[in-house]
């Protein structure tokens, strides 16, 4: 068996819905102010780290490699290497394991790997047509062929291209996201009801987790730039007074007429980084750190894209293939909400022999999941995805919570947009 | 020798002859007298040798073309007729340049500044490097002086009248890039290909006579119709020279000599022979030459060059040791602490600003964040550079990450015992190396050592609000503070763009100490009759920046209390707090800029001055009537005199009980960290010039008047007992440069 991966510690900035109170920090702004807390937090010298790998997902054009942007501005030495990674929806977890592989392979000692994302700085991008005009004009030398190109133009060139769509919508399957969901919802017959429901839950577990106080000690403040009147504590798209009712008013967004997935029982678009210290046990020790947790193994599964949502039990089918673990073995598990119909998906095709039978290639079912030992924390529906950084917040967020409830063992599965799925086994001890 | 000539006389460059100045100095080059006339001669060998086709200047020195006269002989001018004598030499010279039968070009491969300028606008033709430290300009006004070998009169026929008013009267230094623009220069060159950009000039000067011409028909180009009317017509120059005239007088409210004299000198001249236009610079140029003023702002010059020598230490072998890391942290998120870390984030340092609440911490994100803003309005700096030096600082409400800090700052409430408590807990969070220092504006370094266990790491190092404007530094070490660690805080602080002076632990230190007598002096001038408006105008039209009470108001009367409060307790009688001021501190209603009313009135608008606060009238008359004072008034001379002589009795003690040691740097201290007037040249220069026998009987008739705070202070009256000055052992301390 492998080395295991010590999770050293872990931060993250608040989650806040795209184009509200974080909206006008940039991701690599995010990043860095996270990473350099991190380190800080660890009080380890900074010519000990190797490596800075992150995961994001819409590079801001300014900041081509953001991986290593972040690094010089979280004020490590200019000799610290850096680069992105982009997994889509899993970037956060690949880091992770780029780090991993990296260091089992003796490249380096100690990596930050971290996600960052600012998915209200996407932006809005000029049509080819615009675009045409726009290079046209300026090979142009004369005022006649200015003129003439010029007259070419018309207001519909002007129409954008939000890149936020174009992000979300699969290029092979032409689905977005929402109508995966819808798919799955079918498949499963998942009702909008059922949908409402694991949403309304989803706010109420965050509620209940944010007013207890447990995210503090894993959210760093932001400082609202440009003003700085303002500071962001806490993650600002969950709301504490959610009801059924508010839920069960809202139309479906997908597909309209017929559909079952609505805003309100999706993860909102989402700003917000996160950042770990990976290095292996055996350098933890050595250090004498005493480390968050463990990372035991770790699975990637790909499946068809227009059933990406499923991506969690393929992933952990391949999980628990290489580590000879058990369902049963899990003592709290983290599935990330892109969607509630997805979730639930999961949970029905865990304990269904037939998928295991028809998809997984396997005679018995994955195994039956308890509801109450997953999200105990809530998920994306409240918190929000902001999907380069989403991945990094399941690991911390799972560690913590299995250190808060004493338990030992934990999963964290997440589906990826375009067809794939990731599963974690983490440990405390 | 101070220059190597080189004649070609075979191959490509047949008859080019290259000046190289190589002054005997090692780092620069000057026109002083010796090398004036070695520079005579040349230039008469030159002038009969019929080979030459070009004449190149050029230097071999770094980073320096020339850099202007020998100041100390400027300095030692005593006469109207030296002065003249003295300008002559030189523009006699550099005029034989512009007359050479061939063609000249100077290549200016770093600064070239104020004779430097005028040598090179005498050549035909100039190219400048690229390089940073490639600048330009004429700065003698800065010296009280005018441009006296040529430059009044070359100037403005090259660069047309509006430029060349503002290069001279600004006396600032531009940028090959800018030169280019205004066309002071004729080509920029890579500085790091200078010898191939050099010789493809020459190649193109020696065979292309339409290059030439080019040349010159460039500078005159493209020019505006407006900038062509307001250069080139009378009527247009008429209006610059009001203008220049008007906002000068803003500026200087008449108070400095110097540029007015160079206006006077350009409108006189502008338009005439080229020979009767020398003759008359001359004339300005020996007028000023011999003001006090002049002579006040080279020796701050010199103090200047002194100042940023000093290491902090007796011992120079004693050499600083820069930061590891560049980590730094700032205790306390105020108005201060935010400034402080602006400083410091601006210099590249990391640095973590904490706070107990991250509600302060956000009002020093605000703080550094304002001043970042405040240079983007002058386009030193963008919003992308902001960005990433706002990401130096890291705000936090706890120790993390204080294990690798190399230098903190405190910042935290002036009061003693909350510092202790702060610095002895940050203490042991901190590695052993670690500097710390205090940014208390009055209270104890030695005391708060105490709360130390590494009392050798720790000294003062106070700021002035606002950081960004302010350029002093007072560094403070305590008792035990090691003189390594004085040493290390002057080299950081001289890192931070800031002038380090170390003087000793004494409440209020230099700068509060002399300030606060002149302020609490206002504030019984106030109780005795006098008005706020009155006395504010007076101490200003004595070429303070602002007045006392309006200062007061920015600093903010309950701060200005306390401070004023623990001088009392120091020094006792002759800081006693004014009646009044303990009145209107007491009713807290009035706090001063910051919640819009104190002495004045401040409105949010920045656009609107302050007015008076008529609700003081009645605390004043309540104060005066309860006190039986008979209200007197005072004329603006008395104003000055009770104000400027009670500050300078005080520097006077402080030079007498060592709180520093170098008059001269006292007064750059004044210059500094009070806006003390240039142009009188500090507070003991001052006396000197006003005679310390009539200062020391003034203030013996004060002390008998008003009260024994200005009796005259022990070193004033042995001075005038021994009949010396503060000034008097000072030489020109630049003489071995």
């Amino acid at each position: 068996m492998k080395e295991r991966l010590a999770i050293v510690n872990g931060i993250r900035s608040p989650f806040c819905k795209a184009g509200t109170n974080m909206a006008g920090v940039n991701a690599d702004d995010l990043g860095a102010v996270i990473v350099k807390e991190l380190i800080a937090k660890i009080d380890i010298p900074l010519d000990l780290i190797d490596e800075v790998i992150i995961g994001n997902v819409g590079q801001p054009a300014n900041s081509p490699n953001i991986a290593r942007v972040i690094a010089l501005k979280a004020g490590l030495p200019e000799s610290v290497i850096a680069y992105t990674v982009n997994r889509n929806c899993a970037s956060g977890m690949q880091s992770i394991t780029t780090g991993y592989e990296k260091l089992l392979a003796g490249n380096g000692n100690i990596v930050i790997a971290g996600g960052t994302e600012s998915m209200s700085g996407y932006p809005l991008i000029y049509g080819r047509k615009m675009t045409n005009l726009f290079v046209h004009l300026m090979r142009s030398k004369t005022l006649p062929q200015k003129l003439s190109i010029l007259s070419k133009f018309r207001p519909s060139f002007l129409k954008p291209i939000l890149s936020i769509v174009e992000g979300l919508t699969d290029p092979v399957c032409s689905l977005n996201m929402g109508q995966t969901a819808e798919v799955l919802a079918r498949e499963f017959h998942i009702s909008r009801e059922e949908q409402d429901v694991f949403a309304l839950n989803s706010h109420v577990k965050a509620s209940k987790a944010q007013q207890s106080g447990f995210f503090d000690d894993e959210i760093h403040p932001i400082l609202l730039p440009p003003k700085y009147l303002q500071i962001q504590k806490t993650d600002n798209s969950l709301r504490h007074n959610q009801t059924l009712d508010n839920l069960t008013k809202l139309r479906p967004y997908f597909d309209r007429l017929t559909g079952t997935v609505t805003v309100g029982n999706a993860c909102p678009v989402t700003d917000g980084a996160g950042a770990v210290m990976i290095m292996l046990e055996s350098k933890a020790k050595e250090l004498g750190l005493k480390p968050l947790g463990y990372i035991r193994d770790y699975a990637y599964a790909g499946l068809a894209p227009n059933r990406m949502g499923l991506g969690p039990i393929y992933a952990t089918s391949k999980l628990l293939d290489k580590t000879s673990m058990r369902m049963s073995d899990f003592d709290l598990i983290e599935i990330n909400e892109a969607f509630a119909a997805q979730v639930i998906a999961n949970e029905r095709a865990f304990a269904s022999k037939d998928f295991a039978n028809k998809y997984l290639n396997k005679y018995e079912a994955l195994g039956e999941i308890d509801p109450n030992i997953v999200n105990i924390n809530g998920g994306a529906i409240a918190l929000g995805h902001p999907v380069g950084a989403t991945g990094t917040r399941l690991i911390i967020t799972l560690l913590r919570s299995l250190r808060s409830q004493n338990k030992n063992c934990g999963l964290a599965a997440l589906c990826v947009g375009g067809g794939q799925g990731a599963a974690f086994a983490l440990e405390i001890e | 020798m101070n220059f190597i000539l080189d004649i070609v006389t075979k191959g490509d460059n047949q008859g080019v002859a290259t000046l190289t100045f190589n002054h005997s100095n090692p780092k620069i080059n000057k026109l002083d007298s010796a090398s004036l006339s070695e520079l005579k001669d040349a230039i008469a060998d030159l002038s009969t040798n019929k080979d030459i086709k070009l004449l190149v200047f050029d230097s071999s020195k770094k980073n320096v073309f020339i850099a202007g006269a020998d100041i100390n002989e400027i300095q030692g001018i005593s006469t109207k007729e030296e002065a003249a004598d003295k300008a002559r030499e030189g523009q006699l010279i550099i005029n034989e340049i512009a007359l050479l039968s061939f063609p000249t070009l100077a290549v200016i491969n770093g600064a070239c500044v104020g004779g430097g300028c005028e040598l090179a606008l005498a050549c035909t033709y100039r190219m400048a490097s690229d390089h940073p430290k490639t600048v330009i300009g004429l700065p003698e006004v800065k010296l009280g002086i005018i441009p006296g070998f040529g430059g009044c009169v070359r100037m403005p026929r090259l660069v047309g009248l509006q430029n060349a008013l503002q290069l001279i009267l600004s006396g600032k230094l531009i940028v090959a890039k800018k030169a280019l623009r205004m066309h002071l220069i004729d080509q920029i060159y890579n500085h790091d290909f200078q010898k191939d950009d050099v010789q493809k000039m020459i190649t193109k000067l020696l065979h292309g006579r339409s290059f030439a011409k080019s040349l010159i028909k460039n500078r005159t180009d493209k020019k505006s119709l407006i900038n062509r009317f307001l250069d080139d017509t009378k009527l247009g120059n008429k209006f610059v020279f009001k203008m220049a005239l008007k906002n000068l007088l803003k500026k200087t409210k008449g108070q400095y000599p110097a540029p007015l004299q160079a206006i006077k000198t350009i409108r006189k001249i502008h338009g005439i022979a080229i020979d009767k236009a020398l003759e008359i610079e001359i004339d300005g140029f020996s007028k000023v030459a011999i003001t006090k003023e002049s002579k006040n702002l080279i020796q701050l010059f010199f103090t200047s060059e002194l100042i940023s020598k000093e290491t902090g230490a007796e011992d120079k072998k004693l050499t600083p040791i820069p930061l590891n890391n560049k980590q730094t942290a700032v205790l306390g998120a105020g108005v201060m602490g935010g400034g402080i870390g602006w400083l410091f984030s601006k210099n590249d340092y990391s640095i973590r600003l904490k706070d107990i609440e991250w509600s302060a911490v956000n009002k020093g994100y605000q703080t550094a964040s304002d001043y970042y803003i405040q240079m983007k309005r002058y386009r030193k700096i963008n919003q992308t550079q902001i960005r990433n030096k706002m990401n130096h600082i890291a705000g936090c409400v706890n120790y993390n990450g204080f294990k690798n800090i190399d230098l903190i700052c405190e910042a935290v409430v002036e009061k003693i015992e909350i510092k202790k408590a702060v610095l002895a807990e940050a203490e042991s969070y901190l590695p052993e190396h670690c500097i710390m220092t205090s940014n208390t504006s009055s209270l104890s370094i030695t005391e708060m050592a105490t709360a130390l266990k590494r009392p050798k790491n720790f000294i003062g190092m106070h700021f002035f609000n606002p950081v960004n404007k302010m350029p002093l530094v007072e560094i403070i070490p305590g008792k035990k503070t090691s003189t390594q660690t004085i040493v290390n805080t002057v080299s950081f602080v001289k890192s931070l763009g800031k002038t380090p002076i170390v003087v000793a632990d004494c409440a209020g230190f230099l700068v509060n100490r002399v300030l606060m007598p002149m302020l609490n002096e206002a504030a019984l001038i106030l109780q005795e009759g006098g008005n706020v408006v009155d006395i504010d105008k007076a101490v200003k039209s004595f070429g303070m920046p602002m007045g006392p009470f309006i200062l007061s108001d920015e600093v903010g009367i309950d701060i200005g209390f306390h401070v004023a409060s623990i001088l009392e307790e120091a020094y006792g009688e002759r800081m006693e707090i004014a009646g009044i001021f303990r009145s209107i501190a007491e009713t807290t209603q009035f706090v001063g800029k910051k919640t819009g009313s104190g002495f004045y009135l401040h409105f949010s608008d920045s656009k609107s001055a302050p007015i008076y606060n008529e609700a003081l009238n009645s605390i004043i008359q309540a104060y005066r009537a309860e006190n039986k004072i008979d209200a007197v008034s005072f004329s603006k001379t008395l104003i000055q005199q009770r104000c400027i002589y009670r500050m300078l009795n005080e520097a006077v003690m402080c030079l007498q009980e060592k709180v520093i040691n170098d008059p001269a740097y006292l007064d750059m201290a004044m210059l500094m960290g009070l806006g003390f007037p240039a142009f009188e040249g500090g507070l003991l220069k001052y006396a000197d010039n006003q005679g310390l026998k009539s200062v020391c009987a003034k203030l013996e008739m004060f002390s008998e008047k008003y009260g024994s705070r200005f009796k005259p202070a022990q070193l004033l009256v042995d001075k005038v007992a021994s009949n010396t000055t503060f000034y008097e052992e000072k030489l020109c301390p630049t003489k071995t440069q």
